[in-house]
């Protein structure tokens, strides 16, 4: 067993779905583990998880750098002392370049996010994401999968078994299931109605995402909605283009992420993942009375003791316990 | 005489101007803003019109409680274009909401109908009014005062933030309707945002409508001539930031996806894809959005595209 220690860059992207987390070769960028599990909706509790797999890695890597992103970055960097902290539109964009120099266009569809990312000459110009409707989303899937009694990760070859795709509404879940539930009482085959709906979350993407902006190719799939072997035929048939699957796509924004960490020059920030590992964390919230926006700031406890505060707009309390300002650091270009 | 007139009307264009000169005529009028207590919820059912108007009409519910008259013009068009149809029926919406939730009838409501163009509009439109509010107090009650409440939004001075010699190649240019611009609850804090990370905001509205109107009139072969003012604005706003003086980028704030916004947002997002040389631009349609965590996100990625956009 080795007992020389490998460093490596870290990323981290905390989704409402999927918690990813991706470890880079310092040495050379090469991918030297990565994670995808459910969030369950514990995030903290998903970041445990991650931190326990790299504990656990032999020998135990020393973590040189590392970068958060997705809906609850912020508090993954509060507990590993990340970096940056970055959003999900720059790190899919940093993770597809990477894969696909002269990508232009970059669709990721993830849990509750999807987006599409305008890229010229490997920096992004432009991008659109979905806003209170999750219709066009991963968790479309998740729920008519689950309503169909099977499971998301067989959508897949189903879809592909049929040549005749059933019309379903993708505009709303509601409309959806009454659609399914229709084709299913008339005998529809199965395969014909995943099929469907794969098309019809395509059509919605396209409708409600995109609005009009110009999907150019090479274009670039990310997100877990790629692993989707019916979506990428969808997207083939409805825009005329190929769409390059990912080799990373059910981790983009955590290559994203690590990849970032490797560009961050100065100051570095001491790594705290490991410790959380033997420390009691939990995290509590209070509606803050300063004013009428009535923030519901989240206060994060180790060991009893409280740490951090976040989610308040005006920072009257993350101002108080957080770590330094990640503007110390400089993005190496 | 306390004349309530909601904080949400004094980013309008000219009502500064009216407020001014109905002050001049009546001295002793107390002008109530923002209402101490709670603003009763409208009735509106969700979805049924823009976040903007109904935080207006809450407004006004709250002030009905805390003022003698409410003053709401009636305001058809401005500088010679059409307002929103909601400005015009603003009384009627306050009156049949008070009513309806049973709120007490005591204050009442003075309507003008406002269409101004120029300061001689405005004097006649102030004696009308004051005429309006002298008789709703009676006679001898117009110099009934006290120091409690004082105005708490200050309307932007035209050209107050665009002074010529400014430099505003790294600053972001917000365009939108000015009771937008000026309301955090309504543009889900976006200025601040920018602020907070270190960027200075530019508003649309520190520029004089003559000038917006003038740039915008270059579009006025359409079959339809963009007869809203709040269109107007925008679309000149846009021009003059692409063409006049360019910022680092420009971030178009929508309340919802209704009427001339939804045409505008199209029609401008159109215009943009054609310059080759036009700074990053986003729309943001506030009403679309109930977490505010959604916003960082989209303000952060923007601020990235424009530092990519200003390395090359």
């Amino acid at each position: 067993m080795s007992t020389e220690k490998s460093e490596i860059y870290l990323g981290i992207d905390v989704g409402s779905v999927s918690t990813k987390m991706v470890a880079l070769s310092a040495a050379n960028l090469d991918m030297v583990d990565s994670l995808y599990i459910r969030t369950h909706g514990d995030s903290l509790g998903s970041i445990q998880t991650v931190m326990h797999r790299l504990a656990e890695m032999e020998p135990r890597p020393k973590v040189k750098a590392s970068a958060t992103t997705g809906s609850g970055r912020t508090l993954a960097a509060r507990l590993i002392n990340a970096v940056m902290v970055k959003n999900e539109i720059t790190t899919h964009t940093l993770a597809a370049v990477k894969i696909q120099p002269d990508v232009r266009t970059i669709v990721e569809i993830g849990g509750q996010d999807s987006k599409i990312i305008i890229v010229r000459d490997g920096r992004p110009v432009d991008f659109a994401m979905n806003t209170v409707c999750a219709a066009g989303t991963g968790s479309f899937l998740d729920q008519q999968a689950s309503r169909l009694g099977i499971q998301v990760e067989d959508m897949s070859e189903l879809a592909l078994a049929s040549d005749n795709p059933a019309p379903i509404s993708g505009r709303c879940t509601v409309f959806a299931e009454t659609d399914m539930i229709h084709k299913q009482q008339i005998g529809i085959p199965m395969s014909d109605i995943v099929s469907g709906l794969c098309r019809s979350l395509v059509r919605n993407y396209l409708a409600s995402v995109c609005r009009g902006k110009p999907i150019i190719p090479p274009v670039v799939f990310q997100g877990g909605v790629a692993a989707n072997k019916g979506i990428v035929r969808e997207f083939k048939q409805q825009t005329g283009f190929d769409f390059t699957v990912s080799p990373y796509y059910g981790v983009a924004g955590a290559y994203g992420a690590a990849l970032l960490a490797s560009m961050v020059q100065g100051e570095q920030r001491e790594f705290t993942g490991y410790e959380m590992l033997g420390r009691d964390h939990r995290i509590d919230s209070f509606a803050c009375g300063g004013c009428e926006e009535a923030c519901t700031v989240l206060r994060l406890y180790r060991n009893g003791e409280a740490i951090s505060f976040w989610n308040d707009r005006c920072g009257k309390y993350s101002g108080q316990l957080s770590p330094p300002p990640a503007n110390k650091t400089q993005q190496r270009t | 005489m306390r004349v309530g007139l909601p904080s949400e009307l004094l980013s309008v264009a000219w009502m500064p101007e009216l407020k001014e000169a109905i002050s001049r005529i009546m001295p002793g009028i107390v002008w109530v803003h923002a209402a101490q207590g709670k603003a009763p919820r409208p009735l509106f059912l969700e979805g049924d019109v823009c976040y903007p108007l109904k935080t207006m009409v809450g407004s006004c519910l709250a002030l009905l409680a805390e003022a003698d008259t409410l003053l709401l013009p009636r305001i058809v068009g401005l500088d010679g274009f059409l307002m929103c149809p909601n400005f015009r029926g603003l009384p009627d919406i306050v009156a049949l909401n008070a009513r309806t939730i049973g709120l007490p009838a005591a204050t009442a409501i003075v309507s003008v109908v406002m269409e101004v163009a120029d300061d001689r509009h405005i004097k006649i439109l102030a004696e009308t009014a004051a005429q309006g509010l002298r008789e709703q107090c009676g006679p001898g009650n117009t110099t009934v005062c006290s120091d409690g409440n004082t105005c708490t939004a200050t309307p932007p001075a035209a050209d107050a933030g665009m002074a010529r010699d400014r430099d505003i190649s790294r600053s972001i240019a917000l365009i939108g309707h000015p009771y937008l611009l000026a309301d955090g609850r309504l543009n889900n804090g976006i200025p601040d945002l920018l602020r907070a990370s270190g960027v200075d905001g530019i508003l649309c509205t520190d520029l004089p409508f003559a000038v917006l109107d003038l740039l915008a009139r270059e579009y006025d072969y359409y079959a339809k001539k963009l007869y809203f003012r709040s269109a107007r604005e925008a679309l000149g706003a846009f021009l003059y930031f692409t063409r006049v003086r360019q910022p680092a980028g420009i971030i178009h704030l929508v309340p919802f996806n209704c009427g001339v916004d939804a045409l505008l947002r199209i029609e401008i997002e159109s215009l943009h894809k054609k310059m080759p040389h036009a700074p990053p631009y986003m729309v943001i349609v506030c009403d679309e959005h109930t977490q505010h965590d959604h916003v960082v996100t989209r303000i952060e990625a923007f601020l990235d595209i424009v530092n990519e956009h200003r390395k090359i």
